[in-house]
């Protein structure tokens, strides 16, 4: 399955962030989303995650259109892990990857032996077999960012947009998350759509960077000189400079 | 493996458990009182032998329908209390704290007192009653919800829940200020709690509602379960919003407006019990956690009904459950800090 959008504008109320989006998100591939703050990033995320309307264009999920599916339709096509983090005491890791389940189940949300065994699995591919019976307010925050992740796989779906997984993480933390999505993504042909600042992180492992700048979004393969030369000039101001090769970025004195 | 194991043994055992002691109160319930009965009286009644003695009148007429009412009420407000925490997802929201109490006593004040002031004696009807207290509770919960569209920020939401309840407080103390004697009477006994109003005219009344709350409660366990994730999760996870916030507002009046119709408002029970179930089980999955609200509140309002009859003459329960449920919430939140 394929995510296209069609001249895709995004916005809140009547002012439009971004306008004219015209983008392409395959199946198994990796896509790191980067930007300045405030230029659209979490928009375009929640508007794809169908979280927000857009306010013009169209979202296409293989041939059907976003606004146009139910909840439980969309449940099973994309998930996502939010920015924001979850706050419910007493809820165990594997009870909250099971909720990831509840599009696949009925009215009452009876856990059947294939639910189980997702929900198992899911866990497992994150590795956190060993902790599924703690509570996730015991967790570290790398390993509560895992339970998340474990919970949009068990959802099942052939998308999952991740908006900022790798904030307030330390730096092993980060490069552990984005090679996990990774490995992911090739694993289970997911497609995975993640908004990150970590620049070197993000150009050394993505199949696909889409830089968001003032007025559109920069496709391309990280190994992209031109893209590389765009990020850097997105990037760098008085303070910093971006080894365009890496994406490193350096203090000018 | 080891606390794995720990918890899977301990749901059923804990059931069996919480079972045996709302049986063994809701007996104990039953004997104890201002006239202390025999156990074998009760054995014979319960068998349906009628002995006609004493007894067997305050058996059947009186203690029944009060430790009945004294489960249902208890479980009810518990279920409404655990559903408010989750859709507000704040631990200290409860149908009394969030003015839904305040409502029902709001509706019933203008239904016994302005209602006395007119022609029409409709005052002593318990459907009118029953009716007026569940509109003033719903209607409280209405505006709520409408606030809760606007401010996301749950503390807020509290904050205001609290004003309207004062605001109905108020209202209610205007309109006493112009109600004749007779119904003010009638209305100040119904504020302090009473368990014994209901008798079995009025349980027919007062179970089917409780039922229908706690069946539709059960039935939107995954939903809520979803809710506690936030709105954001609960969306992506194909739950429909606005119709799982309107059944829980359904369901929370049908619970706390129609036992608060009869009983009056009694206090603490929503708010307290849920976290002791969460306790006991170590768990927030509703599939549980609403079973274990059902006989945990049962049980404690059984134990409160118990305390009331202790003292010669009988203490208003709103007293009691709040003399319990207070301080457990204080333990709830020092014990999370």
């Amino acid at each position: 399955m394929l995510l296209r959008t069609n001249k895709l504008a995004i916005g809140y109320k009547k002012t439009a962030v971004q306008s004219g989006l015209n983008l392409q998100l395959d199946e198994g591939e990796l896509v790191c989303l980067i930007g300045a703050n405030g230029c659209g990033k979490s928009t375009l995320l929640r508007t794809l995650a169908g979280l927000q309307k857009q306010l013009g264009g169209e979202i296409l999920y293989g041939d059907r259109r976003l606004e146009l599916l139910n909840a439980n339709e969309r449940a099973l096509i994309l998930s996502f892990v939010l920015a924001e983090s979850i706050e419910v005491d007493q809820l165990s890791v594997f009870d909250l990857v099971f909720t990831g389940r509840y599009p696949h189940t009925g009215w009452l949300g009876n856990k059947s032996n294939l639910d189980i065994e997702k929900t198992e699995h899911a866990i497992a591919m994150v590795q956190l077999s060993h902790k599924k019976n703690c509570f996730i307010n015991e967790l570290s925050d790398g390993e509560k960012q895992r339970a998340m992740i474990a919970k949009a796989l068990a959802q099942d779906t052939p998308f999952v947009i991740l908006d900022e997984p790798t904030a307030h993480l330390d730096l092993p933390n980060r490069a552990a998350i984005i090679l996990l999505l990774r490995k992911l993504a090739k694993e289970t042909n997911k497609a995975f759509l993640l908004s990150t600042h970590d620049l070197d992180l993000a150009i050394q492992s993505a199949d696909t960077i889409w830089l968001m700048v003032e007025n559109g979004i920069k496709t391309g393969q990280a190994s992209n000189a031109v893209l590389l030369e765009n990020i850097q000039k997105a990037f760098s101001s008085d303070d910093i400079s971006i080894d365009p090769k890496t994406g490193a970025c350096k203090l000018t004195r | 493996m080891l606390k794995q194991k720990k918890i899977y043994n301990r749901t059923p055992l804990l059931f069996a458990a919480l079972s045996f002691l709302c049986i063994f109160f809701f007996i104990l319930d039953i004997l104890f009182g201002s006239v202390s009965i025999p156990l074998t009286e009760l054995t014979q009644a319960l068998w349906g032998k009628n002995t006609n003695s004493t007894f067997y009148e305050i058996i059947i007429n009186f203690r029944i329908p009060k430790a009945l009412t004294a489960m249902l009420a208890g479980a009810s407000l518990a279920v409404a209390g655990l559903l408010m925490q989750t859709l507000f997802r704040n631990p200290l929201a409860g149908p009394d704290v969030l003015g839904v109490s305040a409502g029902a006593g709001l509706g019933v004040a203008l239904f016994v007192m302005a209602g006395s002031l007119l022609p029409l004696s409709i005052s002593g009807n318990g459907w009118g009653l029953v009716a007026s207290a569940i509109t003033g509770g719903i209607g409280i919960l209405l505006i709520m919800l409408a606030v809760s569209f606007k401010i996301r920020n749950s503390i807020s939401l509290l904050i205001i829940g609290i004003m309207f309840g004062s605001m109905a407080g108020a209202l209610i103390s205007v309109i006493q200020n112009y109600s004749n004697p007779d119904a003010l009477k009638l209305f100040v006994v119904w504020t302090m709690g009473s368990l014994s109003a209901v008798s079995w005219a009025y349980m027919q009344i007062l179970a089917p509602l409780v039922l229908l709350g706690l069946l539709l409660a059960l039935l939107i366990q995954k939903q809520l379960n979803g809710l506690l994730l936030g709105e954001h999760y609960a969306r992506g996870l194909g739950i429909s919003i606005t119709q799982i916030r309107i059944l829980i507002i359904i369901a929370t009046g049908l619970l706390a407006g129609a036992v608060t119709a009869f009983t009056g408002p009694i206090a603490f029970i929503g708010v307290a019990v849920p976290h002791l179930a969460r306790g006991l089980f170590r768990s927030s999955n509703h599939q549980l956690i609403i079973p274990a609200s059902i006989l945990c509140g049962a049980i404690l309002l059984l134990i409160c009904d118990i305390i009331t009859q202790i003292s010669i003459y009988t203490i208003p329960i709103n007293a009691i459950s709040a003399l319990f449920g207070a301080p457990l919430i204080i333990w709830i939140i020092i014990k999370k800090k």
